[in-house]
């Protein structure tokens, strides 16, 4: 188990600096030397405009996408520019994601991909799985395959996929977005209380202001530039 | 419907690659089906045109039952007032070979207009008949005029006629045959006066019929079961082209979900989306189809001197080598092009009707397949494979044995997805190997995608084991029995009895034994028969192994009258050692043994010379050949015989110079099902692809979340192709067993029906792991094409499935 979180410089966990990011034919850069600190188990939302690269900060933050300039580093390692196989290993082990649209693995059942990052990252504890599954409300579900639930049991199981690799970092992005008020508000609290036991840190996107305030800390992203928003 | 079917095209402006491969299916699987049809049609009208040339086809005829009407019949009966055409026919030795000779009236006969043709092309001046009624010329297939050069008579070409038959003037021909008073048969002319007293009482010992003039038979007939075995080639190449269509069109429709679902909130009904896709379907289906007619027709120019030289080598049937674009032959392939496309375009149509009715259905849904229909599936496939057997064990036939090897394959080819789906939960997956455990759970979500691809893989591959089998046992068969046939080590074909009578002196003066072979060409059972008389000697005791025989074969041969048959007479007539064939009208022998006889289709039978020299029929010398004393040179002893009789080199020829010919014309003669073998299994490769690369679209949303989750894009491409190459794995375990049924089939079944005679099968392992290394090496190229795709992929299109507010 990772210790539990302590005062905030002693626990830092990430450190995004100078993130300057350009989409080709686009004069303007999405990212213009952003950057922002992530602690230890912190929750932090990060709101912004559509088109403000809310998700494409998220996907650099995950070794998904390459800044043009600036560093990321995770307990001080810069993974802004590793190669694909390193990239890999580091969302294989230290990093999850949580899409919008679920992205769960079709193929597999509830099961078998609440399983799949853990074991895709070889630290896989069926106990600690079960317990996600059980606080999550699947455990019914755990025969049946995604198409087979409705989306916010989707979602749910998408959250405990993430989870269940206890990661140093959970990536949200619009985790609700596709669910109704009453789902996203089960969904949003069920997250935040298994990412608070897992230990991991929270990033959460999100365009409503009310979930941001859910988090411990916010931050806003416009014009290139993250700046620190009001503290729930 | 304009607008709607302008909006449902213009998708393909957008996917040209999958057009493009939709295109090319259909087209290659439009080529090799006219490709056939054109060999076979032209074949056909050859066939046609020889029997239009001989022109006797249509017509009845009266026959004898000993084969021999008297001229006074005819006589008596043209007296009575019927329209009769007389027809005198027999063997004929003018040359080295045999040929059948048939006489006409050039007055009545049918074949008469080709007969004045062809004079009135080699003499323009000449009145009509001239030379004919002059009893000088006789008329024969070009090719083989060089061959009656020595007869005498002036000779002109007629070049429908089959390669063994000349025509010439009735009484030209009865001096020829020495049968002076006797005629074969009389044709009845279709213009008869009225009145006339019935030809049973006039004639009661004759026989209405209809018989074909020539021995050499009706092609049609003698040929059926090859063009039947071309169009079953090209119906499977063509069925696994629709497999092509059906993937491409499905996925086009699907791709077009949100198109049709806008289209339908617009207000357009769905008979008009059905419309659109029925006019769709036919535009690419005549596209596809001219293109694929264009390839057939190229196809058929290269295949057809093969074919060609199969039709007459192994079936005496003439076949030009030409070939000519018939507009029936291009109305039918557009036709099989847009007919095959709309029955491949079905399960659209149905997906259509529900997509347009039940909009929010996620695609998945419809792709995942659950036990029950998996097994649904197979029963069905198991109850096409019974149907298949059962129709052709109870009613053996040649269509029959067609429907049964249609039954197993359609049956097993229904079979493979479940069989796969099976086998996939047989695969041990552990905990610790989450990467394999989404690799089958995904393989099995693929597998409706991919089913038909696969199916088309293992009916190409189960028939290129099938046929390959067959080819290859027949073949081992073959040269086997040409050695054990070939029992001397020298043969000479003498031209005349002065020539035969100083090769025999020559051979005893030299201690070389002789082994003297003679014919009479005869008929039994109305089907023609060749019976060959031999000399005794211990050779065919020691070196001709027989299939069925009773004890003392040949002493029963050759000192008791018996005679020896050959498979395809002993199957026709349902004879065995032991039974009475009549050889002749009053000629009967009992049969001693049966022989394996794998060069014609018709029967024969072998007999002592002294039992052939007491009937006093016209028999012709075919052959002597000569056994080389111990320790004698073969090309010395053929180099004295040349220098002792003054023969040209090619009068005396090698049991080698044989063995080598007869095996060349055998490997020609599979060319063709050799080039349809690769075509088919190519197809199936393409098939393949198609599949992949159809599925492309669909998989980003199914990778991309793996790939954020660690899995890097080399370990996804190198689980495409482990995924394809796991399915041709499989595809060809099934594939095998259906094979070697097939090829069992084939050689005890359809070549019984086909040619009298049962090859024995044999294996060749092999070519087996060839044709899987060959099966492993399709699917890898096919899913390497994605698998470089996946490999090469920016992280921004992965990223593009996650990037949904942006």
């Amino acid at each position: 188990m990772r210790q539990d979180i302590g005062t905030r410089g002693f626990l830092l966990l990430l450190r995004v600096q100078d993130l300057t990011r350009r989409y080709p034919g686009q004069t303007r850069a999405v990212l213009q030397g952003a950057g922002f600190e992530l602690d230890r188990g912190e929750s932090v939302a990060l709101t912004g405009e559509s088109g403000s690269g809310k998700s494409t900060l998220l996907h650099m933050l995950a070794a998904l996408d390459q800044p043009d300039a600036g560093q990321i580093l995770l307990d001080g390692a810069d993974i802004s520019r590793l190669d694909d196989r390193s990239a890999s290993a580091v969302r294989r082990r230290r990093i999850a994601l949580v899409f919008q649209h679920f992205n769960l693995i079709p193929a597999l059942t509830v099961a078998e991909n609440i399983a799949l990052h853990a074991r895709l990252g070889k630290c896989h504890e069926a106990e600690w799985t079960n317990h996600l599954a059980e606080r999550m409300g699947l455990a019914d579900l755990m025969r049946r395959y995604p198409e087979q639930i409705s989306g916010g049991q989707q979602q749910r199981v998408a959250i405990a996929r993430a989870l269940a690799l206890r990661p140093d970092v959970l990536l949200a992005d619009e985790p609700t977005g596709n669910l109704d008020e009453y789902a996203s508000e089960e969904v949003l609290r069920l997250m935040l209380e298994l990412v608070s036991e897992a230990g991991s840190a929270l990033l959460l996107v999100t365009h409503s202001q009310q979930i941001a305030a859910r988090c411990q800390r916010h931050l806003h992203l416009s014009g290139g530039q993250i700046t620190e928003g009001a503290c729930a | 419907m304009r607008l709607t079917l302008a909006t449902l095209l213009r998708h393909w402006r957008r996917m040209p690659l999958q057009l493009g491969l939709m295109i090319a299916g259909l087209a290659l699987a439009t080529a090799l089906w006219s490709a056939v049809q054109a060999i076979n049609g032209e074949a056909r009208a050859s066939y046609a045109r020889a029997v239009e040339q001989l022109g006797s086809a249509q017509l009845p005829a009266l026959t004898a039952p000993d084969g021999h009407i008297p001229l006074a019949t005819y006589v008596s009966l043209r007296r009575a007032g019927w329209q009769l055409s007389p027809v005198l026919e027999g063997r004929w030795s003018p040359g080295r070979r045999p040929v059948t000779l048939m006489g006409v009236d050039v007055l009545s006969h049918p074949v008469t207009a080709a007969m004045a043709a062809a004079e009135a092309e080699a003499d323009p001046d000449a009145p009509p008949f001239a030379t004919v009624m002059q009893r000088e010329t006789l008329f024969a297939h070009p090719d083989h005029l060089p061959d009656l050069a020595g007869s005498g008579y002036r000779l002109l070409p007629l070049p429908h006629l089959p390669p063994d038959v000349v025509i010439g003037d009735l009484a030209l021909v009865a001096t020829l045959l020495d049968r002076p008073d006797a005629l074969t048969r009389l044709l009845i002319l279709p213009e008869q006066p009225t009145g006339l007293t019935p030809l049973a009482e006039l004639a009661p010992n004759l026989r209405v019929g209809r018989v074909q003039d020539g021995v050499a038979g009706d092609p049609q007939r003698l040929t059926r079961s090859f063009h039947l075995n071309l169009s079953a080639f090209g119906l499977l190449s063509f069925a696994v082209g629709l497999f092509i269509v059906q993937g491409s069109v499905t996925l086009g429709l699907e791709q077009r979900r949100g198109q049709i679902q806008t289209l339908r909130c617009l207000g357009v009904p769905l008979s008009q989306l059905m419309l659109a896709l029925a006019i769709e379907l036919v535009v690419f289906a005549l596209v596809a189809g001219l293109i694929g007619l264009v390839i057939g027709y190229g196809l058929a120019g290269l295949l057809l001197p093969d074919v060609t030289a199969t039709l007459r080598g192994l079936y005496g049937a003439p076949v030009d080598g030409e070939l000519t674009l018939r507009p029936g032959w291009v109305l039918s392939g557009l036709a099989m092009s847009v007919g095959g496309t709309l029955l491949a375009g079905t399960q659209a149509f149905l997906a259509l009707r529900r997509m347009a009715r039940s909009l929010s259905q996620a695609p998945v849904s419809g792709a995942r397949r659950g036990a029950h229909h998996w097994l649904r599936l197979a029963a069905g496939g198991l109850v096409l494979m019974g149907l298949g057997t059962l129709i052709g064990g109870i009613w053996p036939g040649l269509l029959t044995g067609f429907v049964w090897l249609a039954g197993l394959m359609v049956g097993a080819a229904l079979l493979l997805p479940a069989l796969l789906h099976a086998a996939s939960h047989l695969i041990p997956t552990g905990p610790d190997s989450p990467l394999r455990a989404w690799l089958i759970a995904d393989s099995r979500l693929q597998l409706p995608g991919l089913s038909l691809s696969l199916m088309a893989l293992c009916l190409a591959v189960a028939t290129n084991i099938g046929v390959g089998t067959m080819v290859s046992s027949f073949r081992l068969t073959f040269v086997d029995w040409i050695d054990q046939r070939l029992l001397a080590d020298l043969y000479v074909q003498p031209e005349t009895e002065t020539m035969e009578a100083e090769l025999m002196h020559w051979a005893q003066q030299a201690g070389v034994r002789a082994l003297p072979r003679y014919q009479i060409d005869s008929r039994s059972g109305n089907a023609p028969l060749r019976l060959f008389g031999i000399t005794d000697d211990p050779r065919y005791a020691e070196e001709w192994p027989l299939l069925r025989s009773q004890p003392d074969v040949w002493t029963r041969l050759f000192d008791q009258g018996e005679i020896l048959i050959n498979e395809q007479l002993a199957h026709r007539q349902g004879l065995s050692p032991g039974s009475v064939v009549e050889l002749a009208p009053g000629w009967s022998a009992r049969v001693a043994g049966v022989y394996a006889d794998y060069g014609n289709p018709d029967g024969q039978a072998y007999m002592s010379i002294d039992a052939m020299r007491d009937r006093e029929m016209p028999m012709t010398l075919s052959q002597i050949g000569l056994v080389a004393p111990a320790g004698t040179s073969i090309e010395d002893l053929a180099q004295e015989l040349r220098a002792a009789l003054a023969l040209p080199p090619g009068a005396v020829i090698r049991r080698d110079a044989i063995r080598a010919t007869s095996t060349a014309i055998f490997d020609r003669t599979f060319v063709v099902t050799g080039a349809l073998n690769v075509l088919t299994l190519a197809v199936a490769g393409f098939a393949m692809l198609t599949s992949f690369l159809s599925q492309w679209s669909r998989r980003l949303p199914q990778l991309s979340p793996l790939w954020a989750m660690g899995v890097t894009r080399r370990q996804l491409a190198l689980c495409e192709v482990l995924r394809s190459l796991g399915f041709a794995a499989g595809t060809f375990l099934l594939a095998l067993p259906l094979g070697l049924l097939l090829a069992w089939i084939l050689l005890a079944h359809i070549n019984l029906e086909a040619f009298g005679w049962r090859v024995p099968m044999t294996l060749f392992p092999d070519d087996w792991l060839r044709l899987f290394a060959l099966t492993l090496l399709a699917a890898a190229v096919a899913a390497l094409g994605p698998a470089t795709r996946l490999l090469r992929l920016s992280p921004a299109r992965l990223l593009g499935v996650f990037s949904h507010d942006r």
